[in-house]
């Protein structure tokens, strides 16, 4: 569904907001099914569409979390780093819990059980 | 979705990755015989666990909870199990089988490795344990998740179990003729362990270490500990 919308939102003129939030969720999805390399394209072209705000904080997060998973540590911090700053002011638990996970992977790679606390109580 | 259910569903990546963090830090205090590390990394993890708890509940309060946080919360139990020291394989082969219901193949492969890790720790079946790790290391394989397959590796490795051959246990031949399991131990009296913690990294016996070490040191000839790490690093035997 999230690739339909994004077809259409791109056919449509809407590719920098909308086609790429989809294919960001589109990602996630893919992400938890395992399929990284798909979730690694998605996220590519999800970006490639110069999104902004929100659109961009969560595009930047769901990448940064393929990368993580792919053992891309260290490509995956700016997008990290880039997400938390687009979505300071975004309130709602959709927006923030997933970059904080990603901050709380990011710690727990680099062996730091004290900054992974830290994530957590942020 | 909306209320609790939202936010269960936001924050349980959160939740659980640092759960899992407090449960391998609590692993490690325990290894290092550091009780206050222990404790509050097991308190940190209780309180993550009833957390999650909390939210799954909310989100089941107005209906049934989603499928992912109901597989969560095995999960969550049996992050528990390695909170509190106790190896509990049928946790993990619970947690595997709630993820695979749902598609979620990474929490599949983790489970499959952490059961297969409790299998052995629990004296269990060890060609159960190679099946399970198999498996884990198969998915992450084909998911391209390195640092799971990594973890699957190198439990291999300490473990001694069988990954069909195609992660050797340990790098070319040394001029001091030391065994895969030598090579092993070396690289933690390398990394200053005492015997017992090289036991319960590798899985075996602190005397079986000390005897390991007491060969180790003849076959390259010194007479200390602090020695033998420094041989091992100057040939690059210590795993560095």
């Amino acid at each position: 569904m999230a690739l339909h919308g994004a077809r259409r939102a791109r056919e449509n003129g809407m590719g920098r907001g909308f086609a790429s939030f989809l294919l960001a969720e589109a990602a996630n999805r893919c992400t938890r099914l395992g399929r990284l390399t798909e979730a690694d394209d998605l996220t590519r072209r999800a970006l490639d569409y110069g999104p902004a705000g929100v659109s961009a904080g969560l595009a930047h997060g769901v990448r940064a979390s393929v990368l993580l998973k792919l053992g891309r540590a260290e490509e995956a911090r700016p997008h990290v780093a880039e997400a938390k700053r687009l979505l300071r002011q975004a309130t709602g638990s959709m927006w923030i819990a997933p970059i904080y996970a990603r901050l709380a992977e990011q710690a727990e790679l680099d062996g730091s059980i004290d900054q992974v606390r830290r994530s957590t109580a942020e | 979705m909306e209320g609790g259910e939202e936010y269960a569903f936001y924050v349980r990546e959160l939740y659980l990755t640092t759960l899992r963090a407090e449960a391998d830090a609590a692993e490690r205090a325990r290894a290092a015989r550091d009780g206050e590390a222990e404790e509050a990394a097991r308190r940190s993890g209780e309180e993550l666990a009833d957390g999650m708890r909390a939210t799954a509940a909310a989100a089941a309060a107005d209906g049934s909870a989603p499928p992912q946080v109901v597989a969560d919360l095995d999960v969550v139990a049996a992050e528990e199990s390695r909170l509190e020291g106790r190896a509990r394989p049928e946790l993990w082969r619970a947690a595997a089988d709630a993820n695979e219901r749902i598609g979620n193949r990474l929490a599949v492969a983790y489970a499959h490795m952490r059961g297969a890790e409790a299998i052995v720790e629990s004296g269990g079946d060890r060609s159960d344990a190679a099946a399970f790790l198999r498996a884990a290391h198969e998915i992450a394989r084909d998911c391209g998740a390195e640092p799971l397959r990594e973890a699957c590796a190198t439990l291999a490795r300490r473990a001694r179990l069988d990954l069909a051959g195609d992660e050797p246990t340990a790098a070319g031949a040394d001029p001091f003729g030391l065994t895969p399991r030598e090579r092993e131990v070396l690289e933690l009296v390398a990394a200053g362990r005492t015997n017992r913690q090289i036991g319960e990294g590798l899985f075996m016996s602190e005397k079986t270490a000390s005897v390991h070490v007491s060969r180790i040191l003849a076959k390259l000839e010194v007479s200390t500990r602090g020695e033998a790490g420094a041989v091992a690093h100057k040939l690059g035997l210590d795993g560095a």
